[in-house]
């Protein structure tokens, strides 16, 4: 998990509760990420898994 | 002067081809038309400019792993022999060289017939993920208000069919979807398009057209707005995983890319990147080079263009290629923009955004420049609290 804490609450859209099943969901989406190994497919244009910049 | 030699060094980037910068549509919010009008008029790039291209650029980086992405404009109005031709060079340059090129094509899916779909398929080991990317913003009545053609008709079911002939195939395809004004407010129906056409990535980019005064126009959303559907999309689509099948689970982006920063996992969209416009080489009609392709050509020139192929020496063509900051001010750019980012309490998940859009934003004004960074902690915010849940 990201330890990152954000200072301020200011921008926070309107909370909303989620199921066990959807954070259960979640959590496997995630594991997914974790696995994948050719995560290029999930964002943007290139395969830039050991890129280095130019040379 | 640089021996042959010492190009043989390894090179990785997206190089970014449009051929033309013509489209059968007119899309109301379209930035080509709008920001690089000029470019209207730039000469098509031919097919043997383009072979050359490819050509120089195989022998000058034998070892590359390059990206090919046809772009535009509208990159099949050209028509299947020119699509054919452009992957036939691609193909050569690879077979001759043992350079690592692949090739992925960024449509707006209204010309894609069972012919350009036979020479995708027949060409699948180019294809990067076998992903096609089509352009559509929802369903009929939303796609409508912007994505009509040059006479102002409907897109809509052109693309449709495009779809369905990637979808009788062995190809996969991809949705790129602009944000503004017609669909901003209507994430559930958009949400439930994406679902219903199959798609494997859904990619949700932000409309961010406003005047010179930061006043929106021509379909454009504040990035608040923007930030809002994000974290709708992101609501529908976590109550939706429990009933859906995981092999038929969306990746929606950004939502992807920000769960991926949240659970400390690598992520390739370069506006969550320490990498950006540098990744990405933009070659345009009239041969001049620049970095991505958001970059707007009137401001920007010394920031982001490199060159032009058609004067450009070998040696020179390396170093706008290989080291793109030692020819423009890139790098300047890039520290001025995120000099303050870096004190920012998100800064390791942001990296920052997209550098060029949010320099267009602050131009117009500070509060849209603000505006953005609060989009970026809403999205981030949002989605922490489910992940932190989730994982805990």
């Amino acid at each position: 998990m990201n330890s990152i804490k954000f200072k301020s609450s200011q921008d926070e859209i309107q909370p909303k509760s989620y199921t066990e099943e959807e954070l259960t969901k979640l959590r496997e989406f995630v594991d997914i990420l974790k696995k994948d190994e050719s995560r290029s497919a999930l964002a943007c244009w290139g395969n830039y898994d050991d890129y280095n910049h130019g040379y | 002067m640089h021996s042959q030699d010492s190009y043989a060094m390894k090179l990785q980037k997206t190089f970014i081809v449009k051929p033309n910068m013509n489209c059968n549509l007119r899309c109301r919010y379209c930035y080509e038309f709008n920001k690089n009008g000029d470019c209207y008029n730039k000469s098509l790039l031919s097919i043997d400019e383009i072979s050359s291209f490819i050509c120089r650029a195989s022998k000058l980086f034998p070892d590359s792993r390059i990206l090919w992405l046809l772009h535009g404009g509208e990159p099949l109005i050209n028509g299947g022999r020119f699509l054919e031709e452009f992957i036939k060079k691609v193909r050569q340059a690879r077979d001759s060289s043992g350079v690592d090129f692949q090739l992925a094509l960024q449509t707006n899916g209204t010309l894609i017939t069972e012919e350009i779909v036979k020479i995708l398929e027949d060409n699948i080991d180019l294809l990067s993920e076998r992903v096609v990317s089509v352009s559509i913003d929802g369903p009929q009545l939303i796609n409508d208000q912007v994505r009509v053609t040059i006479q102002g008709q409907s897109s809509y079911e052109p693309v449709l069919k495009g779809i369905e002939c990637i979808r009788n195939s062995k190809l996969d395809f991809s949705t790129i979807s602009v944000i503004g004004a017609h669909n901003v407010f209507h994430a559930e129906e958009v949400y439930a398009f994406m679902k219903s056409i199959g798609a494997r990535l859904c990619k949700f980019i932000p409309c961010y057209n406003f005047s010179a005064q930061g006043v929106p126009e021509r379909f454009g959303v504040s990035p608040i707005e923007y930030a809002e559907f994000i974290c709708k999309i992101f609501d529908l689509w976590l109550q939706d995983l429990p009933n859906t099948p995981k092999e038929k689970w969306l990746v929606i982006d950004p939502i992807a890319t920000v769960l991926a920063k949240l659970s400390n996992v690598f992520v390739t969209w370069c506006e969550f990147r320490d990498e950006k416009c540098d990744n990405f080489v933009c070659l345009y009609p009239d041969g001049e080079l620049w970095l991505c392709d958001t970059m707007d050509h009137a401001t920007m020139r010394d920031v982001g263009f490199i060159g032009n192929i058609k004067t450009l020496s070998d040696s020179e063509f390396v170093k706008a290629v290989s080291s793109p900051c030692a020819v423009c001010k890139f790098h300047e750019f890039y520290d001025r923009m995120l000099r303050k980012c870096r004190e920012c309490d998100i800064y390791a998940l942001c990296k920052g955004g997209c550098l060029p859009m949010r320099d267009i934003l602050k131009g117009k004004s500070e509060s849209l420049f603000t505006d953005y960074c609060t989009a970026k902690h809403m999205i981030f915010r949002h989605m922490k609290r489910a992940t932190d849940y989730a994982l805990s």
